[in-house]
């Protein structure tokens, strides 16, 4: 397979060459043809200048001679003719004799006017460039003046200088080819660059970039290649980043377990500990079942699964969730305050906003300091309706605020054990509203609180 | 009516094969030139004034009168010679003589015509009938008859043909190729020409008209092809490649030239004028006592004459 640059070279040349010869022959043709014009316009003076010197009747010996003189120091050819015979004045008798002029010239030549003519003679036996002035008297032809230079005389003169025209315009062909090997390479080189990059790519090396800095169309690709890496680099980090998140999570109560275990292996746990450290196995397990659920349900819904959407009355799944988050509540003595409109149907999957609703609330209960409360309510639009939960807890800063919804993002990494959360319930929370077309928006303010709100659309009859 | 109608229908259908001609009355004397640059043929009065024009549809060549009334055109490369009635300008004969006609001449009402094709003379009487064919020489063209003998000019060839009034063989004399022009002088026969090959002729021959001995040369340059005798007796040439008419005496001699026409090749005598005809200028001249007395227009490239005078 030959080369793209190469092919586009070829063409260009080619084109190149195609240009250049025709203008060559064209030059060349018009050359001649401006060459042989302008000896016609040199004999056509003589032939005037030696018209000028006849006095009308017959023409003289005196004439002929002096024609004669004429050509002995002419470059061109000249002689006067008078034997009606070459004049064709026998035309409408068959006479056995090839004329110097044909019957039309000779009416032409009646007429007052000058013959020019080109190409072969045969009288010559060559070609030739004529011009044949009239020497007419009332209406009679007396006879004729006839200047001639040899074709080849001509083109011989032109070709002396049609050598120089043609080194000239083959080292032009060179230059040029030169120019546009040099411009097709210039133009090219951005694309192997790009399909080196993307073969970098192809292999895993997500960090590769194209330096091009050219404003067309290649550096529009290059720019958008480089934003494409960029974008897959983020995502394979995001992905290295969870992956050793989620093994970090999974080791530490693996280990707690391990090391319990081992203990009791041992024998080294004393038996008034021992229900003390059950009850920490039991815990343990139940968190590495809490954080395999949320992963399992992160995928799913990452899946874009077929949602099932029915309506729903959204003051029952509010007290409904209300009562399953009650106990982790009433351990901070948190108290809800709750303003949900009673005829707010809203057209949702109902595991879907149990669940979504469960997370903010032990997210706002967890962040909640003990005795605060928790309100609940709604507003309707004329499409969708928005709950908003607003906590008194310690509040988010805005630089958090923006990435609380990424997968075990923390805004404060070192409680995140003490807490218990997985530290993927805002990013699942924020999935099944995206899948049920709804949108989630934080408002925070430190030390105040955080307000969540959830917008789902409302269904309608 | 309407035999008339689809009879007049059948004419155009077919074409009116049957040329009809503006009618020249019998009673009156015309020069006729024959234009073959145009194919027409213009009638000129006695007061020099075109009486009538023909256009012709063939590429007619030459022309003749076969009797009084009865002209004969043809052509060269025409197949059929016709013979026209002028008074009634109806066609009245077609002679097949096929292509290759170069002239025709008329000797009480035999009419002979060479073909340069076939190299022969053939003698056709007044009804278009061919009664005899004489093979020649090379391209035969200028005929004339003393009345014993038809000379026949092999205008390609080195010798002239010498046939008796029934074309039969009778003699062959050696002349110079493209001679043209012959004029029969009590014992003389007369022979003009174009020269042959690249040297135009200067004169005219002087034969016996009954040995073909050379007797003599009148210098007539360049080119004499046409003779004629004037009223006064002398004889008129026109010699073409110096557009010159000479007068010459009964005895042979040049009493007198004058510049005329261009490039004419005919000249005639009619009434009291000698009428030549220029053939690059398309103009006859009527010539009186050496002087050009009148110039008439007429179509283009007259290259022949014919007279018609009425006694």
């Amino acid at each position: 397979m030959k080369k793209l640059s190469v092919k586009i070279w070829m063409l260009l040349l080619l084109f190149i060459t195609i240009t250049i010869v025709f203008l060559m022959i064209f030059t060349n043709f018009l050359y001649e043809e401006l060459y042989v014009e302008d000896t016609e316009t040199s004999m056509i003076e003589i032939a005037e200048n030696l018209r000028g010197t006849y006095k009308g009747g017959a023409v003289t010996n005196y004439f002929i001679k002096q024609t004669e003189d004429f050509n002995r120091f002419s470059d061109v050819e000249v002689f006067t003719v008078r034997n009606p015979k070459e004049l064709s004045a026998c035309i409408p008798f068959d006479i056995d004799y090839e004329s110097l002029i044909g019957p039309e010239e000779r009416a032409q030549l009646i007429e007052g006017e000058a013959v020019i003519k080109r190409g072969y003679e045969k009288r010559f036996n060559r070609e030739v460039v004529s011009v044949i002035y009239p020497l007419v008297d009332e209406n009679r032809l007396e006879g004729i003046i006839y200047v001639y230079v040899p074709l080849t005389k001509i083109t011989e003169m032109a070709s002396k200088d049609v050598i120089f025209l043609l080194i000239t315009v083959s080292l032009l062909l060179l230059l040029m080819a030169w120019i546009s090997l040099k411009t097709v390479q210039k133009v090219l080189v951005p694309l192997d660059k790009l399909k080196v990059a993307a073969n970098e790519m192809a292999v895993g090396k997500y960090d590769t970039r194209v330096d091009v800095k050219s404003t067309d169309e290649i550096g529009e690709l290059a720019k958008t290649f480089n934003q494409m890496a960029t974008s897959i680099q983020e995502e394979d980090e995001k992905k290295r980043d969870f992956l050793s998140i989620v093994s970090h999570e999974l080791r530490t109560p693996i280990s707690y377990i391990k090391g319990y275990g081992e203990a009791f292996e041992q024998h080294l746990v004393p038996e008034d500990k021992k229900k003390e450290v059950y009850t920490l196995i039991v815990q343990e397990a139940n968190r590495m079942q809490k954080l395999t659920n949320d992963l399992l349900t992160l995928a799913r819904s990452e899946q874009h699964q077929e949602v099932h959407i029915s309506p729903l009355v959204l003051s029952e799944i509010v007290w409904e969730v209300l009562q399953l988050v009650k106990t982790l509540a009433d351990k901070k003595q948190i108290s809800f305050t709750v303003t949900i409109d009673e005829d707010t149907i809203i057209k949702a999957n109902e595991q879907m906003t149990k669940q979504i609703l469960i997370n903010i609330l032990e997210n706002a209960i967890h962040y909640s300091p003990v005795s605060s409360s928790i309100k609940i309510g709604n507003e309707l639009a004329k499409n969708d309706t928005t709950i908003h939960i607003q906590d008194e807890g310690c509040g988010i800063a805005p630089e958090h605020l923006t990435r609380i919804t990424e997968r075990f993002y923390r805004v404060n990494k070192a409680r995140s054990r003490i807490d218990g959360g997985t530290g993927l319930g805002l990013s699942i929370a924020s999935q099944l509203i995206e899948m049920q077309k709804g949108k989630l928006i934080f408002t925070s303010e430190v030390e105040k609180g955080t307000t969540v709100y959830i917008t789902l659309p409302i269904w309608e009859e | 009516m309407k035999k008339l109608f689809i009879l007049l229908l059948l004419c155009f259908i077919g074409g009116c094969s049957e040329a009809s001609f503006p009618a020249i009355p019998s009673d009156t004397d015309f020069v006729a030139s024959l234009n073959t640059l145009d194919g027409s043929i213009d009638f000129i009065s006695n007061e020099a004034k075109i009486m009538e024009s023909w256009e012709l549809e063939e590429a007619y060549t030459g022309f003749a009168l076969a009797t009084d009334d009865l002209l004969l055109v043809y052509g060269y490369t025409v197949e059929k010679a016709e013979l026209i009635e002028l008074s009634t300008g109806k066609q009245v004969a077609s002679i097949d003589v096929g292509e290759g006609s170069t002239y025709a001449y008329v000797y009480e009402e035999k009419i002979y015509i060479t073909n340069a094709i076939d190299n022969t003379v053939s003698l056709y009487n007044t009804k278009g009938e061919k009664i005899q064919t004489q093979a020649t020489g090379n391209y035969p063209m200028a005929m004339i008859s003393d009345g014993n003998n038809l000379f026949v000019v092999n205008f390609k060839d080195e010798f002239l043909s010498k046939l008796s009034m029934e074309l039969e063989q009778v003699d062959e004399w050696a002349i110079p190729t493209s001679s043209h022009g012959l004029f029969i002088k009590d014992n003389e026969l007369w022979l003009g020409g174009h020269g042959a090959g690249s040297s135009p002729n200067r004169s005219i021959k002087r034969m016996n008209i009954n040995t073909g001995e050379l007797i003599g040369e009148i210098k007539v340059p360049l080119m004499p092809i046409n003779m004629a005798r004037a009223n006064n007796g002398h004889v008129f040439t026109v010699s073409h490649g110096s557009s010159s008419v000479y007068e010459i005496s009964e005895t042979g001699e040049v009493l007198n030239s004058i510049k005329a026409g261009a490039n004419p090749f005919w000249i005639s005598s009619f009434g009291d004028s000698m009428v030549l005809a220029g053939y690059d200028d398309h103009q006859l001249y009527f010539i009186q006592s050496g002087e050009i007395t009148k110039k008439l227009q007429v179509g283009k490239g007259p290259f022949q004459l014919i007279v018609r005078e009425i006694e």
